[in-house]
């Protein structure tokens, strides 16, 4: 670890959290950003790199990176671990045919040393559509009971209505804080 | 600010090799001292270093050369590319190396794991405009403008020094003017391209550094 990067860990904010997004493509990552920050949602196209969005919420900086999940980018996904205090993976609750292959990338996620700490929130997103999957059976699907190395919760939601993100975020960043912040 | 800022001449003293300054004086207040202000001293030594480093000119040269390579890359959309993170990398491992070069030369068997280590052990002492600064170059929305900022500077400045050629011209004789107004006229038909190539070199502005020292 160089000078730099020692001095920006030991000046961290108190109250600053940094959040990563990744899912498959299609999840509805950079919608859910967007719906989240308030913002137009009509107009957003695939992510072919990543966004970053500085949100305030309930006197928490949030540092939130959502990272393109087409295959192609997946192997870029890696550059964004260090530093994650919390991991959202986002699922397509209506693509019941990738379901196998988001439970994959989401396990692989889950061995990587840099993300060992961080809390995990699965967004069964698309809530909204007539064929969605309800969180309990995603839950399933991704096998996140037998998940002992992370704290996790499914959280059924829409990034279109917006329903449910609030809940999500508010529980990650109650989970993360009550790691973090109470050691100091 | 807790951070006792050391004057330059008490900074130089206590390198061995500059023996200008009233070394003995010094080295004597040192051998009365204790371990711990010989490591409070050599702290504050490397930290008055660091700003010597970042406030020379060679440093913001070093800067330009780095904006200048990698500008082009960047756009003003709100979708990053991943190779902005690649570039952003090598930044802070640029400015790094050069730090840990630049201290070594200062300060002969200087060892940056030891200086890290004497950081986190100071972790609330050490604020001030310095460390702020350090810690900047390793935002990446930071960087990001940064180079975009330098994107449009140069970009601008392009279409100024173009108007410049054409006030140059028209000081000359009549058949000259319409000449160089033609040329001008002619090369902004076929775009904006040549002229543009044709001065960004000299476009490294003084303008650019100034914004980019410490406020």
């Amino acid at each position: 670890m160089g000078l730099l990067t020692i001095l920006k860990k030991m000046k961290q904010k108190e109250k600053e959290v940094r959040l990563l997004m990744l899912g498959l493509d299609n999840a509805g990552k950079t919608t859910i950003l967007k719906k989240f920050n308030g913002e137009d949602i009509n107009t957003i196209s695939p992510t072919l790199g990543f966004n970053i969005k500085t949100l305030e919420h309930r006197g928490f900086k949030l540092n939130v990176w959502d990272v393109g999940g087409q295959k192609s980018l997946r192997s870029y996904w890696r550059n964004y671990y260090e530093s994650t205090d919390g991991l959202i993976w986002v699922v397509d609750s209506a693509d019941k045919r990738r379901l196998d292959d988001c439970k994959k990338e989401m396990q692989a996620l889950l061995l990587e040393e840099r993300l060992a700490g961080a809390t995990l929130l699965v967004f069964a997103n698309k809530q909204d559509l007539p064929g969605a999957l309800p969180a309990q059976q995603i839950r399933e699907v991704l096998e996140l009971d037998g998940i002992t190395t992370h704290h996790w919760l499914i959280q059924g939601c829409s990034a279109v209505t917006g329903e449910n993100l609030l809940q999500g975020m508010d529980w990650i960043i109650d989970d993360i804080s009550s790691r973090i912040f109470t050691m100091d | 600010m807790r951070i006792r800022y050391i004057p330059f001449k008490m900074a130089t003293a206590a390198v061995p090799e500059f023996d200008d300054l009233e070394p003995m004086d010094f080295q004597e207040e040192m051998l009365g001292s204790s371990n711990s202000s010989i490591a409070d001293t050599k702290f504050d030594v490397t930290v008055g270093y660091i700003e010597e480093i970042i406030m020379d000119e060679e440093f913001q040269d070093l800067q330009n050369n780095f904006l200048d390579k990698y500008y082009i890359e960047f756009e003003d959309t709100e979708e990053n590319k991943f190779v902005y993170t690649d570039i952003h990398k090598e930044w802070v491992d640029t400015i790094e190396k050069y730090l840990e070069t630049n201290l070594a030369r200062k300060m002969p068997g200087f060892h940056m794991q030891e200086f890290a280590q004497a950081l986190e052990s100071r972790k609330d002492e050490v604020c001030g405009e310095i460390f702020d600064m350090l810690v900047s170059f390793t935002d990446f929305l930071a960087f990001k403008e940064l180079m975009l900022d330098y994107r449009a500077e140069k970009e601008g400045r392009s279409i100024d020094l173009l108007e410049d050629l054409v006030i140059t011209s028209m000081s000359k004789p009549a058949g000259g003017a319409t000449a160089a107004a033609a040329a001008v006229g002619g090369s902004s038909r076929q775009g904006t391209t040549q002229p543009q190539l044709a001065v960004q070199p000299a476009a490294s502005g003084s303008k650019l550094s100034s914004k980019h020292r410490v406020k």
